[in-house]
Parts: C-alpha cells; sequence; structure tokens
C-alpha cells in the first residue's frame, strides 16, 4: 500500500469520516433561541470548528452543547472548564496568536462563544487584577478543591542555578510574585489535569534556550522530568502555533479526551505530517519539477517549490499548509517564503547544522543525506512516517 | 429530432498526478461503503473532505465531476451560506459551507437522506407554532392574510 493511501485510512479513523447525524440537543436549540442565533448559521459555524480541529462532525453536537452551556452530564456539573494560563520566558505572541482565533467567521454573539467553552480563570495579559489580587487569585484558581483544570504555559523556565545565603536554589533569572518560575510552576501543576505547552519556547526551550542560553532556559518537559511532575502533558509547538491548533488541542482534550501525540508529544491531528505534505508548492518537488532560485521571481509565482531557497517545510510536522492563517488565508509558502521551522527542536539553532557545519541562518538549504533522515534532525520520527525519506 | 440535450458530454479529465488520483478513488470507495452501510443499518455518513490529506484542488475537481450533479441544488443563507448539491447518486450531497466573507470554511460529503442542516428542529418547528397560534388569535385574523404577516 502506497504512502498517501496509508495516510488516508489513518485519516479516516481520526477524523475524515463520522457515521451519526449531528442532531442538536433540544437544550441547545433552545438557547440558541434565547441569543437570537440562527441554527444554521451556528451548525455552519461548528462544522467549520471541527473540521478545523479535525474532530469527527458527528461531535458538532457535543461542541454546539460546549459552546452554547449545554453539555449534559458531568461536565455541566462541573461547569465550564477552568483554564489557568501561565507566561514566563516568552514575547506573548502566542497568546496574541490564541486570542485571535476567534474571529472564525461574522455574527456579532458567535465570534466570542469560545470564552463560553472554557472558564479563563487566570491569564496576566488578559485579566485585570494584578499585583497581590491577582497572586491571590492565581493560588486560589490552582488550590487542591479545583483540580483538574486545564494548564496552559507558555514561554521556557530557567534553571534555578543560583544560591542564596542558607545554601538552597535561588530564583534563577525569572521572578515574579516572590517566587522562581520553577516554583510558580510546580505550584501551578500539582492540581492539574492536564498541561498543554504553548509554542516553541514552552514546548522545546525556544528562543530563551538558544545558543548560548545564557538563563539555562528548560522547556515544561524538562522542568516536569527535572522535578518529577507526573502529569500528562501536550506540546503545542510552533513560533506562535497555529491559533486554530491551540484552542482546538484544548478543545479536542475536552471532548474527546487526550489526542494522539507523536514523538515530542504533539497532536498528531495537527502535528502528523510536515507542512511540505500539504504545500500547494509540492507538486513541484521533483527531479523535473519547477525550483525557484530567487524570492518573487517569475518560477514562484508560478508555483516552483522554494526548496532551493532553505525551506524547511519536509522536515517541520505543523498544520499551516492545512489549517492557515490569519482565518485561513494563507501561509509562508503560498505567500512566498520559504519554512523556517519554527515547530521544530532548536530550530533558532539550526544554522549550524547546516551541511557544512558552519552558522547558515534560517536560508540554508538542506540536503537530503544530512538533513531528511528522521524529520527530525536526527530524532526518529514514528508518528508519521516510516524514516524512508520521500 | 436530436436536441442539443440528447447529445451526450463526456468531460475529459486532465490527466491527473497518480497521487492525487489515487486519494481522489479512495474517498469514492468511503463514499461507496458509507451508502452501503446506510442502506443496511440507517446510519448515515460523512466526510470531511478538509480533512482527507493531500486534498490538491485538482483532486477536488476531479471529485465533483466524478460525483456529478443531480436534480437537487439548495442555497441555505444565514448569515453564512450553506450550499447542498445533490450529486449523480441519490443520497450522496456536497455540502459546501462558506463564512460572511465568502471564503470556503469546509466542503463535506454527506451520505443520508436529507443533509441535517436542512431538516427543521423539533425546537423550532414548536415555536413556529406558536407564534402561528398568536397570530390565529389576533382579534380579526380570520379570514385576512395581511394580519397573518
Amino acid at each position: 500500500m502506497n504512502t498517501e493511501l496509508r495516510e488516508i485510512q489513518d485519516a479516516s479513523v481520526t477524523g475524515m469520516m463520522s457515521a451519526e447525524e449531528p442532531t442538536l440537543s433540544e437544550a441547545t436549540v433552545r438557547r440558541l433561541q434565547e441569543w437570537g442565533v440562527s441554527r444554521r448559521r451556528f451548525l455552519t459555524y461548528c462544522a467549520g470548528m471541527a473540521s478545523v480541529m479535525a474532530l469527527p462532525q458527528a461531535l458538532v453536537p457535543k461542541l454546539a452543547a460546549a459552546a452554547t452551556g449545554t453539555l449534559e452530564g458531568a461536565a455541566v456539573m462541573a461547569g465550564k472548564p477552568s483554564v489557568v494560563y501561565m507566561s514566563f520566558q516568552e514575547c506573548t505572541g502566542c497568546l496574541e496568536s490564541m486570542v485571535n482565533s476567534f474571529a472564525f467567521g461574522g455574527g456579532e454573539q458567535i465570534e466570542n462563544l469560545i470564552l463560553k467553552w472554557i472558564s479563563l480563570d487566570y491569564q496576566e495579559t488578559l485579566m485585570a487584577a494584578a499585583g497581590k489580587q491577582a497572586e491571590d487569585h492565581l493560588l486560589a484558581m490552582t488550590d487542591a478543591a479545583r483540580a483538574g483544570y486545564v494548564l496552559v504555559v507558555d514561554g521556557s523556565i530557567p534553571r534555578l542555578q543560583e544560591q542564596d545565603k542558607d545554601g538552597k536554589p535561588g530564583y534563577g533569572y525569572f521572578v515574579s510574585g516572590g517566587r522562581s518560575g520553577v516554583a510558580r510552576f510546580l505550584s501551578a501543576a500539582e492540581n492539574a489535569g492536564l498541561i498543554i505547552a504553548v509554542g516553541t519556547c514552552a514546548s522545546f526551550g525556544g528562543l530563551p534556550h538558544a545558543f548560548p542560553n545564557p538563563t539555562d532556559a528548560m522547556s515544561i518537559d524538562d522542568v516536569m522530568r527535572e522535578y518529577g511532575v507526573n502529569k500528562p502533558l501536550v506540546n503545542v509547538s510552533g513560533c506562535p502555533p497555529i491559533p486554530e491548533v491551540i484552542t482546538g488541542t484544548i478543545m479536542y482534550y475536552l471532548l474527546k479526551g487526550m489526542p494522539g501525540l507523536d514523538d515530542l508529544k504533539r497532536p498528531t491531528v495537527y502535528y502528523g505530517r510536515t507542512v511540505h505534505e500539504d504545500c500547494l508548492r509540492e507538486e513541484n518537488f521533483d527531479d523535473d519539477g519547477l525550483f525557484t532560485t530567487s524570492f518573487d521571481d517569475t518560477a514562484a509565482r508560478q508555483g516552483a517549490c522554494l526548496f532551493d531557497l532553505g525551506c524547511k517545510g519536509p522536515v517541520t510536522h505543523n498544520a499551516c499548509a492545512r489549517v492557515k492563517w490569519n482565518q485561513g488565508t494563507s501561509y509562508p509558502m503560498l505567500s512566498g517564503h520559504g519554512c523556517i521551522g519554527c515547530a521544530e527542536p532548536d530550530f533558532w539553532d539550526m544554522g549550524k547544522l547546516g551541511p557544512l557545519g558552519d552558522k547558515q541562518g534560517f536560508y540554508f538549504r538542506l540536503t537530503k543525506a544530512l538533513d531528511y533522515d528522521g524529520h527530525g534532525r536526527g530524532r526518529a520520527c514514528n508518528s508519521c512516517h516510516d524514516g524512508d525519506g520521500f | 429530432m436530436t436536441r442539443l440535450s440528447d447529445i451526450p458530454v463526456k468531460v475529459e479529465f486532465k490527466q491527473l498526478k497518480e497521487s492525487n488520483l489515487a486519494i481522489a478513488k479512495f474517498v469514492l470507495q468511503n463514499i461507496k461503503a458509507a451508502l452501503e452501510d446506510w442502506l443496511e443499518t440507517g446510519r448515515p455518513g460523512a466526510i470531511d473532505l478538509k480533512n482527507v490529506p493531500r486534498m490538491a484542488p485538482e483532486t477536488y475537481d476531479y471529485l465533483k465531476q466524478a460525483l456529478g450533479a443531480g436534480e437537487t441544488t439548495i442555497m441555505i443563507e444565514a448569515m453564512a451560506r450553506v450550499e447542498i448539491r445533490e450529486t449523480q447518486y441519490p443520497g450522496v450531497w456536497w455540502v459546501t459551507h462558506i463564512n460572511d466573507r465568502g471564503d470556503t470554511v469546509t466542503e463535506i460529503i454527506e451520505i443520508t437522506e436529507i443533509p441535517v442542516i436542512l431538516k427543521p428542529h423539533a425546537v423550532d418547528v414548536r415555536a413556529g407554532l406558536q407564534r402561528l397560534e398568536s397570530a390565529l388569535a389576533e382579534p380579526g385574523s380570520e379570514g385576512s392574510s395581511v394580519a397573518l404577516n
């Protein structure tokens, strides 16, 4: 069986097919009537969201019920799922990406329905509280009595490396509210049901971790391993991640449970394929295909492959070419720029891994012998390929 | 006398890449399996084309032409637009959701009697019935189409 058929068969298991009629519950339709929202308009919205999030269409009623606060069973008793969002060494680009994920379509109320699905209980940039009130609120929201919340983390965390006068580890390069980054994370993680590392900094260390890593920055996975935090972790990498992938991962967990993960703990529904595989220029990635030699040349405008300009699409797992950016408008290769591999570990340092061993920045050209194997710069990739190249 | 519409027209597909053809045919196989399942068990099916790997534009075109056009085309205008086209195979519907900017949000092939988005919901029907009863109860509504508007 060839690769394409195997993939499509896999897809039929993970979301392509569904075999239930997506009928909304009476409670959901009554709520829509109260809001004055057209049921058919709302169904369209939910069908689109399910599609973007790679959820089966059969889950549309559940998605609709969650969006309207009419989900039946345990979820109603527990109230809306609580999300605590903490930031460490980061640039706020991930949050900026996430808050832009809701403008999926028109409709004054529908645009903001994501905030009806979850209760965003702590986010330093968005909330009004500051100082002691904010700290008290964080401790209250992460208390054992509220165990099971989703902890979203962006940014890397510097290792505790300085010693105070008592010989105990100091704050390292991060302190907030009188606590180190490590202490803040460990405290919040203690009662979390799921931890989602959003962005490449949280997932793999990202920019703070890049050579020479002056703060000794660690990924969330590293912190959890070092301090023995045994909680489910999902990495949503990207610099920033695609907005719909961030919210989609949260919704997937809430509606379907833990998503399948690749060997870097990323959801395979979004990171199971390389951006190269869904790229519109992929059809030119043949021996007799059309390749560009400079940005925006005639060939580039005709859909030529950007591989010779250093595109990292063949080794980068993400959904850019499938989900696209800016509400489905475009993605880098469609706009004429190659992928820089921002969803993969150590992408800031990849210039050091160029074929000549010298630092060449983001634009060095991949070579099959040095860079293809394992699809992850030396790591085996068992989730989506057989490691047999292209 | 032979009319223009009596002349059979067969669209010649441009040569598809082998991989794209394989994907299109696999989707068609899935449609066939879903139709068989529906007839046997009554369970409807749906294929979300956006979640089919490597759906190139030419694969969409091939699928559209392979499924052809049936007798029914329905357009829903509810802020967003939904185009529902029956294919040449009864029970197989091509449903396209379009947002208010005119972009295609998703394309779904539904294998069912009537796509669920078309069916009125019992809650809506009851609300409509209440409105009708209220309209009829208004003084002077009997025999007056104006009062019912």
